[in-house]
């Protein structure tokens, strides 16, 4: 009997002490939602990726510097797995970037400034397609942006 | 005997090393279903058909993204590799008013990487592989030597 008493008592004690902790998790601010939270996920950031990617392929202006990659689906999903985790681990995600700088990646291909702003023209396209809001485009940009002097005209 | 197994256990562990730097560390993009890039050449009346073709598409089954492209009359789809780009054509052709044909895009000039991406891709696989077969050796081996070494003096 004595035994159960203080089983109860340790039972109740244990339970007040959670429930202490709840009430003071409760006050706690939660923190804002990063880019990657307000983008939606990685499956968002996949959806819009697989966008931009076909926005390039039908783009003219820049779709040959795509051709191999295209030909290829080890390189597309090469290059779809490094864009994807490029936005993820950007915006703040749990992924981490493993492919090639950009200045390594796109050394000696002389790419243009018209073809930079092409390309930049598709993924705005692609955000545009899921409706992606200003706040969340703008940020995204800007993560991407400063990549410009390393990918154009190397 | 026993240099075979310092090298079947050395062997193992260069190859879990060089796994575990290409595996690791581990991003959700891994697990993505893989996908491939069609492009087909719509003679679409006007842009307005191209749009509904890419809107049709992106509702198919396998199809993660589709575009219609006005200036170069192309309709791009991204989709899973267990839809085919001629099944994928057939039912653009039953749509279009116009027969389809796949854009097959000029090969690239200049120097080409010589390893194909397709043994890059299975790399991974082929250096856990390696790692686990060769360990299982050299535990065998070592088993094998250890046994001999008890039996020894027994033997009449």
């Amino acid at each position: 009997m004595k035994n159960y008493l203080v089983l109860l008592t340790f039972l109740s004690l244990t339970l007040t002490g959670m429930s202490c902790g709840e009430s003071k998790d409760d006050l706690t601010p939660t923190p804002a939602p990063n880019l990657y939270e307000r983008l939606g996920g990685i499956n968002a950031i996949t959806a819009v990726v697989d966008q931009f990617l076909a926005n390039v392929v039908a783009d003219n202006a820049i779709n040959a510097r795509f051709a191999a990659t295209v030909a290829d689906p080890f390189r597309t999903q090469l290059l779809r797995n490094n864009l994807i985790d490029q936005i993820c681990a950007g915006s703040g995600g749990p992924c981490q970037y493993k492919g090639k700088t950009m200045l390594e990646a796109h050394q000696g291909m002389l790419i243009t400034e018209a073809e930079f702003n092409a390309l930049v023209g598709d993924l705005v396209a692609a955000l545009d397609q899921f409706n992606v809001p200003t706040q969340e485009k703008n940020d995204l940009l800007a993560i991407l942006g400063p990549m410009k002097t390393d990918i154009v005209d190397q | 005997m026993r240099k075979l197994s310092f090298f079947l256990v050395l062997t193992s562990l260069l190859c879990f090393t060089g796994w575990l730097r290409v595996a690791t560390p581990y991003s959700p993009s891994q697990d993505l279903p893989l996908i491939s890039i069609t492009a087909f050449e719509v003679h679409a009346p006007d842009e307005s058909a191209g749009q509904a073709l890419a809107q049709a598409a992106r509702g198919w089954q396998g199809v993660t993204a589709a575009t219609y492209n006005v200036h170069s009359g192309l309709l791009v789809l991204s989709h899973t590799l267990d839809q085919s780009a001629a099944n994928l054509q057939s039912r653009i052709d039953i749509l279009s008013p116009q027969p389809v044909s796949i854009k097959v895009f000029p090969e690239p000039a200049g120097a080409k990487c010589p390893v194909p991406a397709s043994a890059l891709a299975v790399l991974p696989a082929i250096l856990l592989g390696g790692s686990v077969v060769t360990l299982i050796l050299a535990i065998m081996l070592f088993i094998s030597n250890e046994k001999r070494w008890i039996m020894a003096p027994l033997q009449p």
